[in-house]
């Protein structure tokens, strides 16, 4: 699985691959889920699976290679145990997208207080071209696109002479 | 403002879904206000160090719409088309981030609006994408962006704890 976008932390992107890529078999992940009660040698781990003992050794390859499962040779057997680092690491890259929506979505929870409170400076005006209606504030208009700016201010050329005494003020 | 509500990602390996769920103490009308209309969806979409900048916003059944987000010098634009708005209910759009090698690489995006007791609001938001590698490259951009977002918080903080 290679990584369409161009990223500027290649190490930790190549590990998420190998790791997502890995994760991506119902098998692997059953092994991994009976790994997260305890160390197990390679025909523990074969024992629940109704495949040859020689595939289960090309998953947990598959699952050693991405980081995710370590093998130690213990005696004539191979022990398997966890990666947690690996394991972390793909439960922080959610974490991380899940906070890119949660500062949105903080802001949004600012501006339906705003709106709540100050219901006159956001008329409601439907049917518009650029769906919104009147200015709500300076600092509004100067995040349109010049384009959609001209276009507003065209339709609407008193549009700040509208605005609210009180949402004036605060720019 | 104290706020309990989080913000839930499902996203499992090996599929080509992503859901985003969250609760808002704002009644259904408002949150639909709030993504459907320009001046309003500037003033929140993206981390607080990214400034946003409408190009082409018209939701409506069959409208499209194009932005951008600026971080310094770096700009990000995304565009998509409005298959359905359903006021205040749901909205079926296309989303496409145009910083890939090639185009192309469209989710098809659904977000419910529901009403809860007590003036409250709970969206659901499936996105699917085309392929797995497709779902997690974009969930790996947002997540960029979101760890920026937590760098520059916790830089304001050992600033405040400086003074």
């Amino acid at each position: 699985m290679t990584p369409i976008l161009k990223l500027h932390n290649h190490t930790v992107v190549d590990t998420l691959s190998q790791a997502f890529a890995a994760l991506c078999d119902p098998t692997r992940r059953a092994i991994l889920h009976r790994l997260t009660q305890s160390a197990a040698t390679v025909s523990e781990l074969a024992e629940p699976f109704a495949i040859s003992q020689q595939a289960i050794s090309k998953h947990l390859a598959y699952l050693e290679n991405a980081g995710l499962i370590a093998k130690k040779r213990c005696g004539r057997e191979h022990v398997c145990t966890l990666e947690p680092r690996t394991i972390r690491q793909v439960a922080d890259w959610a974490e991380a997208y899940r906070t890119f929506w949660e500062a949105s979505y903080e802001r949004l929870d600012v501006l339906l207080e705003q709106m709540k409170s100050q219901a006159t400076a956001f008329p409601r005006n439907a049917n518009l071209p650029i769906g919104g209606g009147r200015l709500l504030h300076p600092g509004a208009n100067r995040n349109l696109h010049p384009a959609a700016r001209g276009r507003l201010n065209s339709k609407f050329p008193s549009a700040k002479a509208k605005l609210h005494p009180k949402r004036k003020k605060k720019s | 403002m104290t706020t309990p509500n989080k913000t839930t990602i499902t996203a499992e390996p090996g599929k080509l879904e992503v859901f985003i769920s969250r609760e808002f103490d704002a009644p259904r009308e408002s949150v639909f206000r709030a993504f459907t209309e320009p001046q309003l969806i500037v003033q929140w979409l993206g981390p607080r160090d990214v400034t946003m900048t409408v190009e082409r916003f018209d939701y409506k059944n069959g409208g499209s719409y194009r932005y951008l987000h600026r971080r310094g010098a770096h700009e990000y634009w995304f565009h998509g088309v409005i298959h359905e708005v359903l006021a205040p209910e749901r909205i079926i759009q296309t989303f496409e981030f145009e910083g890939f090698p090639e185009s192309g690489h469209v989710a098809l995006e659904t977000t419910k609006f529901e009403a809860l007791p007590g003036d409250r609001t709970r969206i659901l938001t499936q996105a699917i994408f085309q392929s797995v590698a497709d779902r997690d490259s974009m969930m790996q951009a947002g997540a960029e962006r979101g760890i920026n977002q937590g760098h520059e918080r916790l830089t304001e903080l050992l600033e405040a704890l400086k003074k």
